[in-house]
């Protein structure tokens, strides 16, 4: 199980980043706070201080085509904003 | 923050100046937040590029810009702290000044190499003894000034015959080589031939003493060599200089001569006024003063001359060479050679000393230059360089213009003050100095400058 699937790059994050010291990713829907806060400190190879997590539920989207209604859902996910202790950070622009 | 100083002797010394993270960093970041405000990237809205891309592009200019501010700031204040009197500016130490690697140090420290001048007695009393030389009014001089005024109060008159430097008008008319006149050929009505521009002594000779009335055949190549001096007259191309014949007949109207003012009542009312000048005698004497007063600039500079190189050649202390030398070096790399350093090297020297005896001078003496002094300065040189192009009568505010447009250049500005500063320590020599007047004659006097 890949407990990061991805880091949000959104200027709200950005934000967060460069005045809390909190990064956003959006993870596996199964790992739990101690995961993702193991899986971060391995990966950048920093220390956090801080877990939030929010699970955000898929909504039904729905199309008018000439065939008829085509019915569908957005998936869902699980967000993770990570607090990192004072000093550490993570630079998402670095390889740009 | 620190700034030490380690004496090596009376004229070298070290400052060393010690910048860590806290000094700077507080200058770096809002220098950086302000470029954040201000970038434009692709990929991001104005102002929203993220902090990490914007420290990876500027981050290491902008410190090496803040650490320069930094550490020049503070070295001038310490000097100006210290009452330090250094010579030329502070070099970078090359023995101790370690290498500086911006990306990974957070502290640094600068070694600085500083000359110090030496103390400066800048006594002038009655001991000492400077000749000043003043400028005898002999008689050639007042006659040349003489004529000079009579010949500009003069007036144009005609002649009867042509002299050396009259200037003859008349119709000129193209000749064949015959001799005979071509129709249709070129024609110059009221044409002026002046004798001081004619070069060819055959031509002159047979222009002199010709009346008005009299036709006489020239050659006007021969007489003015000068192609432009032809196509004015004649109104014609250079092309057709070369084509056309240059034989002309010259029919003589008028002889027009610049005569000089006689002396008398009347000319000195003209030059000086109604009644200011009555007689000769006067007029001379007035005339004596004047150029007396001309060349009393001229003493004085000279004056000022002699005590530089006495309180120069009075001057013992050392100066701290080896710094001056590599100072020289450093600020005019590539246009000055060590050769050429070496060659003028006393020059130097010496004008390096006088700065530093300049400046004891001003300091013990209290010597002042006001701005009104400058501004004035400034004006009485407008009015002087249009004086030069005939133009006497300037107006008020044009002065004024033109003066506050001159003191906005720094190198002008320094150069005033400098020149009035000058003025003031000769003053200020003739006043302290034992002084010993000396006549002198004009053709002498100019000799002493050739001499130096």
């Amino acid at each position: 199980m890949d407990i990061i699937k991805k880091p949000i790059i959104t200027e709200k994050m950005t934000n967060l980043g460069e005045k809390l010291n909190r990064y956003g990713f959006i993870v596996d829907k199964r790992a739990n706070k101690i995961q993702i806060k193991r899986a971060v400190e391995e990966m950048y190879d920093v220390r956090v201080d801080a877990v939030n997590t929010i699970i955000y539920g898929g909504k039904s989207k729905s199309r008018y085509t000439k065939t008829g209604i085509i019915h569908g859902k957005t998936a869902a996910y699980k967000k993770a904003v990570v607090t990192l202790a004072e000093g550490d950070n993570i630079d998402f622009y670095s390889n740009i | 923050m620190q700034v030490t100083r380690e004496n090596k002797d009376d004229l070298n010394a070290i400052i060393r100046i010690q910048v860590e993270k806290k000094d700077y960093e507080k200058a770096v970041n809002d220098k950086l937040k302000d470029y954040k405000r201000n970038a434009n990237m692709p990929g991001f809205r104005p102002g929203m590029v993220p902090m990490g891309m914007i420290k990876r592009m500027y981050y290491k200019p902008v410190l090496l810009e803040e650490i320069n501010k930094l550490v020049s700031e503070q070295l001038t204040k310490y000097i100006d702290d210290e009452k330090l009197n250094i010579l030329g500016e502070p070099l970078s130490n090359k023995d101790e000044q370690k290498d500086v690697d911006f990306d990974s140090q957070e502290d640094f420290e600068f070694v600085f190499d500083i000359g110090l001048a030496p103390e400066v007695d800048a006594e002038m009393s009655k001991k000492d003894k400077l000749t000043y030389y003043k400028i005898d009014a002999n008689k050639k001089l007042i006659d040349k000034h003489a004529d000079s005024y009579a010949s500009q109060y003069g007036e144009m008159v005609d002649g009867e015959e042509v002299q050396e430097e009259d200037v003859v008008k008349g119709t000129l008319s193209q000749l064949t080589s015959e001799g005979e006149v071509i129709e249709g050929g070129i024609t110059v009505e009221n044409a002026s031939l002046s004798m001081k521009v004619v070069k060819d002594e055959e031509v002159k000779k047979q222009l002199t003493g010709a009346k008005v009335g009299d036709v006489l055949q020239i050659d006007l190549k021969k007489a003015y060599p000068s192609d432009a001096e032809l196509t004015r007259l004649l109104n014609i191309s250079k092309e057709q200089l070369e084509t056309e014949s240059m034989l002309f007949q010259l029919t003589i109207e008028e002889i027009s001569r610049w005569k000089k003012a006689e002396i008398n009542q009347e000319f000195f009312d003209k030059a000086f006024g109604e009644g200011a000048v009555t007689s000769e005698e006067e007029f001379r004497n007035r005339l004596r003063e004047e150029i007396e007063r001309a060349y009393a600039q001229n003493s004085d500079y000279k004056l000022f001359l002699d005590l530089k190189s006495k309180m120069t050649g009075k001057f013992k202390s050392d100066l701290p060479e080896e710094f001056i030398r590599r100072w020289l070096l450093e600020s005019n790399e590539g246009k000055l050679t060590e050769e050429e350093l070496d060659k003028d090297f006393e020059k130097v020297k010496d004008n390096l000393k006088w700065q530093l005896i300049q400046d004891a001078i001003i300091k013990k003496f209290e010597l002042k230059v006001e701005p009104e002094e400058i501004e004035e300065l400034a004006r009485q040189q407008v009015l002087m360089q249009f004086r030069q192009y005939g133009m006497a009568n300037i107006p008020e505010e044009h002065l004024n213009n033109y003066a506050a447009e001159m003191l906005k250049k720094d190198q002008e500005r320094r150069r005033l003050y400098e020149q009035r500063f000058q003025e003031k320590i000769t003053q200020l020599a003739k006043e302290t100095v034992k002084l010993e007047e000396k006549k002198i004659k004009e053709e002498e006097f100019s000799k002493l400058f050739e001499d130096k």
